[in-house]
Order: structure tokens, then C-alpha cells, then sequence
């Protein structure tokens, strides 16, 4: 599996266990309480690892995480990182209605094409991570090339 | 059966919410977690500086007292969360359980979602904790 | 150290707190009437501007605010009844005694103090708050909740929870504020 896609399927994984972990019935609320601490950290450790790494790939202007449009894990101090926040919820409103509408199913993903910059916005769990860059690069080749 | 003693079960819960409040702290920019119970005392806190506890947890009741009505007027029900932002840093207050709240003090370099992720992520657990904590 | 102007509410309370510990109950101005004032008029001060007025702005909050408030005056109390004593907790708790007293705050009676188990619980007779007043569903003095919390704070200069644990309005004929030393 090429390393973008088998670095977000681990997140999805991530979210996933977290989920479940929310879902564990009290019986012993302390134990409950602590695994729940422990698998949410994992994920969000997680999620930082991952948007260092993002933020470091030659063509990768910023990365980006966001939760309901509010800052949660960023690359080394990217620009205007309120606007893509703000942006983000925007477009993921106006896309989730538009899913809805055409049966698209769980959105998964959103990219926005400018004449100079892009910015893709990718779900993961409860998150959204966003990646920016000039136009001209192909993401998806950037992002299996990390290295 | 459970051979715990319900004073030890107290106890552990105690340590429990101590628990989430380190954890609270280790978020980047965290600088204090408190938790204020209804009349302004601070009940339980962690920080890395020195903090007027009397006058922290009542202002933060204060605060969010104030917040929370302005939300009726405006038709706005149940307040969640009150977000203040400041020249130096955010403060960030949210209700537990029977008038108990939880505050985190942060600086400016915190990254607000990731500290307001943090703080919706841990409600419902300690929500849990409170009701099982103040019925032992 | 820059110089923090102080606001009129900060003057008027140093004023007013200079005349409490200066045990000089005569006030200027008050020719005809005294220095005296009926009760309800406080009581009108303490459950209406200080109670419910506050409580259609700060809604829960307000309780806070308002032992805040009395813890202020406790602590101000408790420093005035703390000086030249040596410590000595019994000629504390008569200074404090004679002090509400003389301002009509309540007759205070300590209840229990276990200091190995760091709780006191103190007595409020009459308690100038909740006289005359009926029917409430939980104790109201929060005021005097606070203000014996930090009488007790400033002698044993350790953090304190004060709660209101009966109260008159309750009907349960007298105020019983419970003290932990946390």
C-alpha cells in the first residue's frame, strides 16, 4: 500500500480503537476512564506525527489538523491557519449537504483548486486534515514520496 | 465480586481526576486544570505556576454563570463551553456535574482545538466519575 | 512595580472595612439616624441586589460571587481578631464571637472542632441573612458561608472549604456552616 494511504488507514485504525474504547460500558469507571485517556493520546500523537511528516514533504506548502474548524495539530507554523480552519468548515458544511443530496455516503474527502494553490481536506475519525499546496504539484505523488 | 473497599473506590476515582488533570496539562500551551465545584472552591488542581485559587475558581464561575445566561436570552439553552481569549492565553471552562466545572488555563501558543478537543473528549468521562464521586 | 489605581468600589470597601476594624461603630453623616439600620433593608441588600438580581446575571454563578463576597469581609475579620493573640484559638474564636455580635452578623457558637479530622463547624444563631425568611429549598447564607471560611482561613492560614450544611431558612432554627482544612 502506498505510504499516504497506509499512514491514513493506521489513523482511521486509531479512531476507530478510540471510538470503541468511548463505547466500553462503566462497570469499572477509573479503568474505563484511563484506557479511553490512552487511546485517544495515541491517536492524536498520531495525528501530529503524521502532519510533521506531511509538513516536511518537498511541494507540501502546510498540514494541517483541525477539529470543528479549530486548530488541533499543525506543521511548523504554516500562514493563515485561522482561514483554512474557517475554510474548512465552510467547505466540509457545503460538501456534507451535497453528499447527503447525491447519496455520496460518509464524506471523505474535499479538494479546492485555486489558479495558484490547492488545499485538500481529508476525515479521519473525528478530525480533518488538511494538506496545501501549489497547484501545480501532484499530491498524490508528494504524499508517497516522504522521504 | 468487587473486593474494593467503597473508601478505596473514592479514593482511585480522586486519583482518577487528578489523572485527567496531568494529562490535561501535558497538552501543549496547558499552564493549569482545575476543577471548581459550585461555590468557587477548587477542588482539585494541577499547575506550573503559582494561581489565586479563590479568586481563579470563583471568577470562573463567575464567568461562565454570566455566559450561560446571556445563552438564554438569545434562546441558546444549555452551555457547553465558555471560551475566553485573552492578550496572553485562553481560558476555557466547561460543567461537569452538579454545579462542578472544569478549567483549563492555557497559553497563547495552545492550539484551541486541540485543547477544546481535549476538554469535549473528557467531559462525558468525568461526568461519570463526578456522579460516582459525590454519590460514595 | 506599576501603581494599580484603585476603584471607587475598592476605596469605599478599605473605608468601610478600616471602620469595622477600628471597632468605632459611630459614622459621619448619620446625625438623626445612626449608624444603625432595620434589618430587612440588609436583608434587601444581601437577597435582592447581592441574591437575585446578581442571579438573573450570573445565574449559577452567583452563589460563588456571593461567598466570595463574605469570604473578603471573613478574611479582614479574621486579621483584625488575629492580631496580638499569640495564636491562641479559643481568644480568636471570642474576638470573632464579640465581632458578630457588635455588628449584628449572628450569635456564633463553634459546634465542633476536631482539628486532627481538620473540621470545625460553627453556629450562626439569628443569622442576619436568613431571619424571618421560610420555605427555601437549600441553604441561602452563602455570605456567612464565606465569611467563616475565611475567619478560619486566616488563623490556620491553610485553604478552606466552608459549606452551609443547615440554615434557619430551612426551618432548621439555626445556621451550621461546616469547615475543612484542605
Amino acid at each position: 500500500m502506498p505510504w499516504f494511504q497506509a499512514q491514513m488507514a493506521e489513523l482511521q485504525r486509531l479512531a476507530e480503537e478510540y471510538a470503541l474504547s468511548q463505547q466500553q460500558t462503566a462497570s469499572n469507571i477509573v479503568n474505563v476512564s484511563e484506557k479511553m485517556r490512552l487511546k485517544r493520546a495515541e491517536f492524536i500523537d498520531a495525528v501530529q506525527v503524521l502532519v510533521d511528516k506531511i509538513g516536511k514533504i518537498k511541494g507540501i506548502s502546510a498540514c494541517a489538523a483541525y477539529h470543528d474548524g479549530l486548530i488541533l495539530a499543525q506543521s511548523a507554523h504554516p500562514a493563515a491557519i485561522d482561514a483554512f480552519g474557517a475554510t474548512l468548515q465552510e467547505s466540509a458544511r457545503a460538501a456534507q449537504q451535497g453528499a447527503a443530496l447525491l447519496g455520496l455516503g460518509e464524506l471523505e474527502q474535499i479538494v479546492i483548486v485555486g489558479a495558484k494553490n490547492k488545499v485538500a481536506m481529508l476525515s479521519i475519525g473525528p478530525l480533518m486534515l488538511c494538506i496545501s499546496s501549489p497547484k501545480q504539484i501532484n499530491l498524490a505523488l508528494a504524499l508517497n514520496r516522504p522521504h | 465480586m468487587s473486593n474494593i473497599h467503597p473508601l478505596d473506590t473514592r479514593k482511585s476515582q480522586s486519583g482518577e481526576i487528578d489523572a485527567i488533570l496531568r494529562n490535561l496539562m501535558g497538552i501543549q500551551g496547558v499552564s493549569a486544570a482545575a476543577i471548581v465545584d459550585n461555590d468557587g472552591f477548587v477542588t482539585h488542581i494541577q499547575r506550573d505556576s503559582e494561581i489565586n485559587t479563590d479568586a481563579i475558581g470563583a471568577s470562573v464561575q463567575v464567568v461562565f454563570g454570566a455566559a450561560a445566561r446571556a445563552a438564554q436570552h438569545v434562546g441558546h439553552h444549555a452551555t457547553n463551553m465558555v471560551i475566553c481569549e485573552n492578550a496572553e492565553g485562553f481560558i476555557l471552562s466547561t460543567p461537569v456535574e452538579a454545579g462542578f466545572m472544569l478549567a483549563l488555563v492555557t497559553q497563547r501558543d495552545a492550539l484551541l482545538g486541540r485543547v477544546r478537543f481535549e476538554l469535549k473528549e473528557t467531559i462525558p468521562v468525568l461526568k461519570k466519575l463526578f456522579s460516582h464521586y459525590l454519590t460514595h | 512595580m506599576p501603581q494599580i489605581q484603585k476603584t471607587d468600589y475598592q476605596i469605599a470597601q478599605q473605608q468601610i472595612l478600616d471602620g469595622i476594624i477600628s471597632g468605632e461603630f459611630d459614622i459621619e453623616n448619620r446625625r438623626d439616624l445612626g449608624p444603625m439600620i432595620p434589618i430587612r433593608l440588609f436583608q434587601a441588600l444581601r437577597m435582592v441586589a447581592l441574591g437575585s438580581n446578581v442571579e438573573d446575571i450570573l445565574g449559577q454563578g452567583a452563589p460563588s460571587l456571593v461567598y466570595h463576597s463574605g469570604q473578603s469581609l471573613g478574611l479582614a475579620m479574621g486579621q483584625l481578631a488575629a492580631a496580638n493573640i499569640d495564636k491562641d484559638l479559643e481568644t480568636y474564636v471570642g474576638k470573632i464571637k464579640l465581632l458578630c455580635r457588635q455588628l449584628s452578623i449572628g450569635l456564633v457558637v463553634p459546634d465542633r472542632v476536631d482539628l486532627n479530622a481538620g473540621v470545625l463547624e460553627l453556629r450562626v444563631d439569628e443569622c442576619v441573612s436568613c431571619a424571618g425568611i421560610h420555605n427555601v429549598s437549600a441553604p441561602i447564607c452563602h455570605f456567612e458561608a464565606g465569611m467563616v471560611g475565611g475567619i478560619v482561613k486566616t488563623f490556620f492560614n491553610r485553604n478552606v472549604k466552608a459549606t452551609e450544611t443547615k440554615c434557619n431558612a430551612l426551618g432548621d432554627k439555626t445556621c451550621l456552616i461546616r469547615v475543612d482544612l484542605i
